[in-house]
């Protein structure tokens, strides 16, 4: 040890090696960085997860970066195996060209293979693909060379040696030496140094790490646990049991390599070799194919025209004034900025929408503008709304533009796969979502592999948080636990709680983001490499958004939208049923729609349902379509929390002056009456009052919603100032302007999201009160979605007079139906498939061989087995053959053994015992337990005589109640809620038979009350009623007046009902 | 008892109602169940919940309460951990009454439940024993049914309480027998898919189970509720083959592994004449004291042998000869192993080339290289070359955490041998012979 050493490390494991590292990128190369080597390499399993991550936290300690990746050749299937199988291949890229290559390498492999872990790489195929651009190492000791060196001796090991020279060049083939302080590192060393010097090869000394230091070996051994799916003590015989595989120092591999001179130093001029600064070019957009003659930029030009035309009138007789200014300001931005073929592949894929009778709509930053208007990407007209532009594209912002396409949920994967189709699965995929360990899956995994029982380890689980600090935050993630653990709840074993401590934020797999695609002009699988999800069909980069953002992907997003899906259902019954084409997008503002709106009668209306929107409605009275806009932006958790809510309906009911801070701001807030709700609002503020050029509001936005740097901060405050002061606007006035502005630039909704959700919930009332039927029966189909279960769906539709017979066998089609009864009566028939462990394919099936005239003839029609012969007799779907349940189902036994083919008359289906007829109550638990749902009188209508018995009333009865009245209500728990914004206070939402009724329960009741609270499904709750408008104020209390009624809990006890559907808690 | 063959049979009708049938009179069984009266109201057997360790304890306390239940009765089933039978015939004429017999029971588990032996690892021991039902009724399985349904009415319920003992003894009437059953819900049958069936068809106690036509049943559900049928209605105590052989103890009719013929129909003589010796051996010091060496799966010499009670090693249905052996278990110590390996390890004294200790750093380095070594004390040595260290951190989830650097040396003035550093001091392990 005379000259200080240089190293560098260039095999090593992050956590993105999935359960085979234990460290994060930045964890690993701030180790480096201390131990002072001279460069890293990040070698993960098969991939690149890592690589911006990586470069980003080397940028920041200065430590050059070399990057890798360890492919298995065969079997790349990782999980689930004690030890996994496969020989190994550690590939460092020596330029951007070879990261390039490697990148489309690992793409090519995983998408010649369909399907996840079905990757196939061959040595050849890698070699042919090398280009001199790569430095190969030999591995750990599941390398090709070392594996066949221990397991088959030094002549195989030889061979593959000289077949990776021959393939990847003398010059490009190094062999891995690695110590881990085990008693046949040296053996195997030597031999391996052997091998090199016979076939001329160089050697690098690595660590083969898995994890930054020391004192993350334990955890590196859980997570190698958690992969093969066993206990530690399972494991044991196939782990390796020092704890050594961490980085080291130069000195450190100096004195442990000291046996095999130069090894160290040749690994650090390697690492100098393979060092570069990766500045990932991201690839354009596609170049759109614009026909003969014309660019992306004219071709836009006159596809928005001509759109424009349609919807604003030619341009020297414009309809709405103005229109066609901004259509031109709005063209020439787009162009400057590029963005021309971005629009373009948003109007292609919504052309295929329509082409393909799939409802979509554009929504968000840059859908709603002229432009988006005049091709018809949005139904939101920008001009005639004054919506300002520059909230979504301006000159100095620098990232893309963004549109967010919703989709109805049921035929997104058609979007998708056109996508795939148009522009090739190298150039398009879909952003990747990395699922990590949090504190309840932790504890759950760790447990798992010291050997506790599940059930032991649930007592654990039980008053765990779901909330914890990240893993990178100063002090570590956190296991908080609630401040009353629930009943039962037992503390881990300290060594549990530990590991699990340190395991939360480490990725447990890949998964996809909901809806985020990109689209690229060149192969997308050059930056990061592409692989199967575990969903059919579906490809996926190994990048999440974050990652995406950060080199500027272009990203689209394509989500699945539930009420498109059922508004298209409600459009094609009416069609069907009716002979009516409606066109959702002309139907006009009417009076009754708005009515119901104001009633807060709006179960299964979008976005206006939850018990929060219906309590807001009757006091918010909308009449007109700008009031669903406010609506839509006015109940969520941000105006809730800035104390938005009740200054905004004091001022509508003209119980609280309107006011502005300044009279300047009337421009910007006069629609919302003074009281800031939508981000837009902001930037015009900005804009009026401060003088700002739109690009400096956007910017402004910007920067106080990502709270970045106090600089640039700074300098914006200054210039708004400034521009308030020539509006003569100083002190105290201008601070609070600056205030206002700061506290609500972290709860603005977007105006631009809120106007395209205003459509569909104008929409979906409309709907509601002219075809209810089909609105229902939508709905219903469209399952699951929405706010409300089926059963509370199916009861507010009888409560509109809409008769809902449930599925049987010889009336049904397997999704719900529009049918008339024999008066002639509209009714929704249930459908086959809404029968526990009946198939859509499966209730089509049933469908197209009705009717039928007994058992035997529907198994020699249809093979079905036993559970699902079951499942129709006890739903009472077989009524129609014959009346009783329980004989039916006593002979399904015989019916499930019927083969198709059988000789007819083989079959006896005895005559059942006498079992007697099942009571009211036991088909109502029959019909949820196989439905989910009753149509028929439900437990509450059994349960009613008890309940007059004891004094309660129905949600009917408490509309005439007056404020404060003491009162007892009952219902079947729909919802339990305990949202931020409400300080610790629980709603329970009851349905009734003949409504909802809303209650509200304070800490300190729900303390009183917890368990019952919290567990039971019905309930009786005695509590005083809250009314949003006194009784007084108005002479006569009609059906259709607006008040909304609350109970405010005192005690609570529970109401046994026997099998109810399950409430949605806490979601 | 006869196993009657139903896959032969057809079954017979025998009309709607059993009951018109006098069934048999089955024997009087009483069964104990070592578990937790939960809130007085039902008694979960403590063999549902329990971890790797707690199980392993709980074996071994159970094992005391059979052989302190032996004063009682000489032929105990075990049925599962934690749970066993008798016939009640015999010690209840002896003991002088059924109810007698109980509380004499109680009285011993209680004296158990106080003993010393089992305070050693306070808590585990005394939850398995500490709460104890007994119940007797007409076949195993009504006696089983007894104690778990303690508070249905025909039974006769006692109670006995002591400082850190609850027993309870339940009794069916013998005259009681059915009414006993007839009330019981068909969960009792421990046969979900077959509950779940009976109850959608409106059957939801064992009166309504037993009511049906034998011939209905076995069409309707098969030949294992036509079992069923027959307990609730009296035919037959309890299903053969249902009760698990808990115990690892060879039974009187089990044959004795060591009488098993070789090849040509005769043990080798040597072999038979040892385990003849052996088994006089074991019946004077009594059974699972006489041990033997085996190979076993491990990384350090000292691992790689164990010892076993010998009966086990010949039983090779036991499988106790564990796979591990074969197992790669990385970073073991090579071949070849160390020939002597010491029965305790030995002290000694490693220092470096300045005569400073020698000691293996967090990292799994050496301070320095070792030059001289002095074992128990017994003279300085030189160290003229070595290999190592090797690092293990194995069990470090268990109870016996390991953390531990191997070196092998070679001395002036010995044998090669294997060190080991471990609590921050080092030991001869092993000599190379």
């Amino acid at each position: 040890m005379t000259k200080p050493e240089t190293y560098a490390e260039l095999h090593s494991h992050t956590y993105y090696s999935f359960l085979d590292g234990a460290c994060s990128p930045g964890e690993m190369v701030n180790e480096a960085h201390k131990l002072g080597l001279s460069a890293i390499a990040i070698t993960d399993h098969n991939g690149l997860y890592g690589t911006v991550e990586f470069s980003r936290a080397a940028r920041e300690v200065a430590i050059k970066t070399v990057y890798g990746a360890e492919l298995s050749l065969s079997s790349p299937r990782r999980t689930g195996e004690l030890d996994p199988h496969g020989d190994h291949l550690v590939i460092l890229a020596r330029s951007p060209q070879g990261y390039s290559s490697l990148s489309r390498a690992i793409s090519t492999a995983n998408l010649a293979g369909v399907g996840k872990d079905k990757t196939v790489y061959s040595l050849e195929g890698l070699a042919s693909q090398a280009q001199g651009d790569w430095a190969v190492l030999t591995g750990c000791r599941k390398g090709l060379v070392p594996s066949r060196l221990i397991n088959q001796g030094p002549s195989a090991g030889l061979t593959q040696l000289e077949r990776l020279v021959d393939l990847f060049g003398r010059q490009n083939v190094f062999v891995e030496i690695w110590h881990h302080a085990s008693p046949l590192d040296t053996y195997r060393n030597d031999a391996l140094v052997e091998l090199a010097v016979t076939c001329n090869v160089d050697i690098v000394a690595t660590s083969n790490a898995h994890y930054a230091t020391h004192n993350h070996y334990q955890l590196a051994q859980v997570l190698a646990a958690i992969r093969a799916n066993t206990t530690l003590d399972n494991l044991d015989p196939w782990t390796s049991s020092a704890p050594t595989s961490h980085l080291k120092s130069p000195s450190e591999q100096s004195r442990i390599f000291a046996r095999w001179p130069g090894v160290v130093a040749r690994a650090a001029e390697l690492g100098d070799e393979c060092a570069f600064d990766l500045n990932l070019i991201a690839p354009k957009l596609p170049r759109f194919s614009t026909p003969d003659g014309s660019n992306e930029d004219t071709f836009l030009k006159g596809l928005t025209e001509d759109g424009a035309t349609q919807r604003y009138g030619p341009r020297h007789r414009e309809i709405v004034p103005g229109a066609w200014k901004q259509i031109d300001h709005e063209l020439e931005v787009i162009s400057q900025l590029g963005f021309s073929g971005y629009f373009l592949v948003v109007w292609e894929i919504v052309e295929f929408c329509k082409a393909n009778n799939i409802y979509c709509q554009g929504r968000g930053s840059a859908a709603n503008s002229a432009v988006c208007f005049a091709l018809g990407i949005t139904r939101a007209d920008a001009v005639s709304l004054g919506l300002l532009f520059e909230r979504f594209l301006s000159v100095a912002r620098d990232g893309p533009p963004d549109i967010d396409l919703d989709i109805e949920s049921g035929r997104r994967e058609e979007v998708i796969q056109h996508v795939y189709t148009l522009y090739g699965r190298d150039r398009a995929a879909l952003v990747a979502n990395v699922v990590s360990y949090r504190s309840k899956s932790a504890i759950r995994d760790v447990g798992k592999v010291f050997g506790y029982s599940l059930a032991q380890i649930a007592t654990w689980t039980l008053g765990v948080e779901t909330l914890e600090p990240p893993r990178d935050q100063p002090g570590g993630p956190l296991i908080a636990r609630q401040d009353q653990p629930a009943k039962g709840h037992q503390d881990p074993p300290e060594i549990v709680l530990r590991l699990a401590h340190q395991l939360i934020g480490i990725p447990r797999h890949l998964s996809i983001h909901p809806g985020g695609m990109v689209i690229c002009d060149r192969p997308v699988s050059e930056v990061c490499p592409i692989e199967y999800a575990r969903m059919k069909d579906r490809t996926v980069l190994q990048w999440d958004k974050e990652s995406v953002a950060a080199i500027s992907l272009v990203k689209f997003d394509l989500l699945g939208l539930g009420m498109l899906e059922a508004l298209h259902r409600s459009v094609d019954l009416v069609s069907h049923f009716y002979g009516v084409d409606l066109d959702l997008a002309a139907i006009g503002q009417e009076d009754r729609v708005y009515n119901l709106l104001c009633r807060g009668d709006t179960i299964g209306v979008f976005q206006v349902e939850s018990g929060a929107q219906m309590n807001t409605l009757p006091r918010m009275k909308p009449r007109c379509f700008y009031d669903l806009v406010v609506e839509v932006a006015l109940i969520r958790p941000g105006p809730i929390q800035g104390q938005a809510v009740h200054p905004y309906l004091r001022r509508r009911d003209g119980l609280e002056e309107i006011t502005y801070l300044h009279p300047i701001l009337e421009r910007s807030l006069g629609k919302t009456l003074g009281v800031p709700l939508f981000q837009e609002q902001l930037m015009a503020i900005a804009i009026d009052a401060g003088g700002f050029s739109p690009t400096q509001a956007d910017e402004l936005r910007a920067a106080m919603g990502s709270k970045r740097s106090g600089e640039r901060m700074d300098s914006l405050k200054e210039a708004l100032f400034a521009g308030l002061e020539r509006n003569a606007i100083v002190g105290s006035a201008a601070e609070s302007i600056w205030d206002g502005l700061a506290a609500f630039s972290n709860f603005g909704f977007p105006e631009s999201h809120a106007i395209s959700f205003a459509y569909l919930v104008y929409a979906s009332a409309w709907l509601k009160v002219y075809y209810p039927e089909a609105f229902y029966c939508a709905l219903l189909n469209s399952q699951p979605m929405g706010f409300w279960s089926p059963q509370s769906l199916v009861g507010d539709a009888k409560r509109h007079g809409v008769v809902v017979k449930p599925p049987r066998v010889n009336s049904s089609w397997s999704l719900a139906r529009l049918d008339r009864s024999e008066t002639g009566q509209v009714l929704i028939r249930l459908g086959l498939s809404s029968i526990r462990t009946i198939s859509q394919e499966l209730g089509e099936l049933l469908a197209r061989h009705a009717p039928y005239s007994s058992l035997h003839d529907i198994v020699t029609k249809v093979r079905l087995d036993r559970a699902q012969l079951d499942a129709l007799a006890q739903s009472g779907a077989l009524e129609d053959i014959d009346a009783s349940r329980r004989k039916v189902l006593w002979n399904t036994q015989a019916a499930s053994t019927y083969r198709q083919g059988q000789l007819p008359g083989l079959l006896s289906l005895d005559e059942a015992p006498d079992l007697g007829d099942m009571t009211t109550l036991e088909q109502i638990e029959a019909d949820i337990w196989n439905l989910g749902l009753t149509t028929g009188p439900g437990a509450m209508d059994l349960a009613r005589p008890y309940l007059k018995s004891i004094g309660a009333i129905s949600s009917r009865e408490l509309i005439g109640q007056p404020d404060n009245k003491k009162v007892v209500v009952a219902g079947v728990v729909t919802h339990r809620q305990r949202p931020e914004s409400a300080k610790g206070a629980t709603f329970i939402t009851l349905e009734d038979e003949h409504g909802i009724i809303r209650a509200t329960c304070s800490v300190g009741t729900w303390k009183r009350f917890r368990s019952v609270a919290r567990t039971s499904p019905g309930l009786v709750i005695v509590g005083r009623i809250e009314r949003s408008s006194p009784l007084e104020a108005h002479s006569g209390i009609t059906k259709d007046s607006p008040v909304a009624i609350n109970v405010r809990v005192e005690k609570i006890t529970p109401l046994s009902l026997g099998l109810l559907p399950d409430a949605k808690n806490f979601r | 008892m006869s196993t009657v063959n139903l896959v032969d049979r057809q079954p017979e009708v025998l009309g709607s109602h059993t009951s018109d049938r006098q069934p048999k009179s089955l024997d009087r069984y009483l069964v104990v169940l070592c578990g937790q009266i939960t809130a007085g109201l039902d008694i979960s057997s403590t063999s549902l919940e329990l971890d790797m360790f707690q199980s392993e304890r709980l074996d071994r306390t159970f094992q005391l309460l059979i052989e302190a239940l032996e004063d009682f009765c000489p032929h105990l089933e075990p049925i599962s951990l934690g749970m066993c039978a008798m016939k009640a015939r015999g010690p209840t004429r002896y003991f002088g009454g059924e109810h007698r017999l109980c509380e004499l029971i109680h009285e011993r588990i209680s004296r158990l439940a106080g003993d010393r032996r089992l305070c050693r690892n306070p808590g585990l021991e005394l939850k398995g024993i500490s709460s104890v039902g007994l119940g007797i009724a007409n076949g195993l399985w009504a006696a089983r049914l007894a104690v778990t349904h303690f508070r249905s009415p025909p039974c006769e319920l006692g109670r006995f309480v002591d400082n850190n003992y609850r027993g309870i003894t339940s009794i069916v009437p013998f005259q009681h027998a059915t009414k006993f059953l007839m009330a019981l819900k068909v969960d009792v049958l421990e046969d979900t898919a077959l509950c779940n069936s009976l109850k959608n068809l409106g059957i939801y106690r064992l009166e309504d189970f037993a009511r049906l036509s034998r011939g209905d049943i076995f069409s309707r559900f098969g030949k294992e509720a036509l079992l069923a049928h027959e307990m609730v209605t009296g035919l037959r105590g309890h299903v053969p083959g249902t009760e698990h052989r808990y115990l690892s103890k060879p039974k009187g009719s089990t044959p004795s592994p060591a009488k098993q013929l070789g090849f040509w129909g005769e043990l080798e003589a040597g072999r038979s004449r040892a385990a003849r010796c052996l088994e006089k051996l074991e019946s004077k010091i009594g059974p699972e004291k006489i041990f033997m060496a085996a190979l076993e799966g491990g990384r350090t010499p000292r691992e790689l042998h164990t010892y076993l009670p010998w009966r086990r090693l010949q039983d090779s249905s036991l499988k106790i000869r564990r796979d591990s052996t074969y197992q790669p278990w990385p970073g073991s110590c090579l071949y070849p192993l160390p020939s002597i390996v010491m029965a305790r390890p030995v002290p000694l004294d490693l220092l470096g080339p300045d005569r400073q200790p020698v000691y293996v750093t967090r990292r799994s380095m050496l301070s320095a290289s070792p030059r001289y070594i002095s074992i128990n004390r017994s003279g300085w040595q030189e160290v003229l070359n070595y290999a190592g260290p090797w690092t293990q951190q194995v069990q470090w989830w268990s109870r016996h955490p390991k953390a531990r650097a191997f070196l092998q040396l070679v001395t002036s003035g010995g044998l090669p041998c294997l060190v080991v550093f471990q609590d921050k001091a080092w030991f001869l392990d092993s000599v190379y012979d």
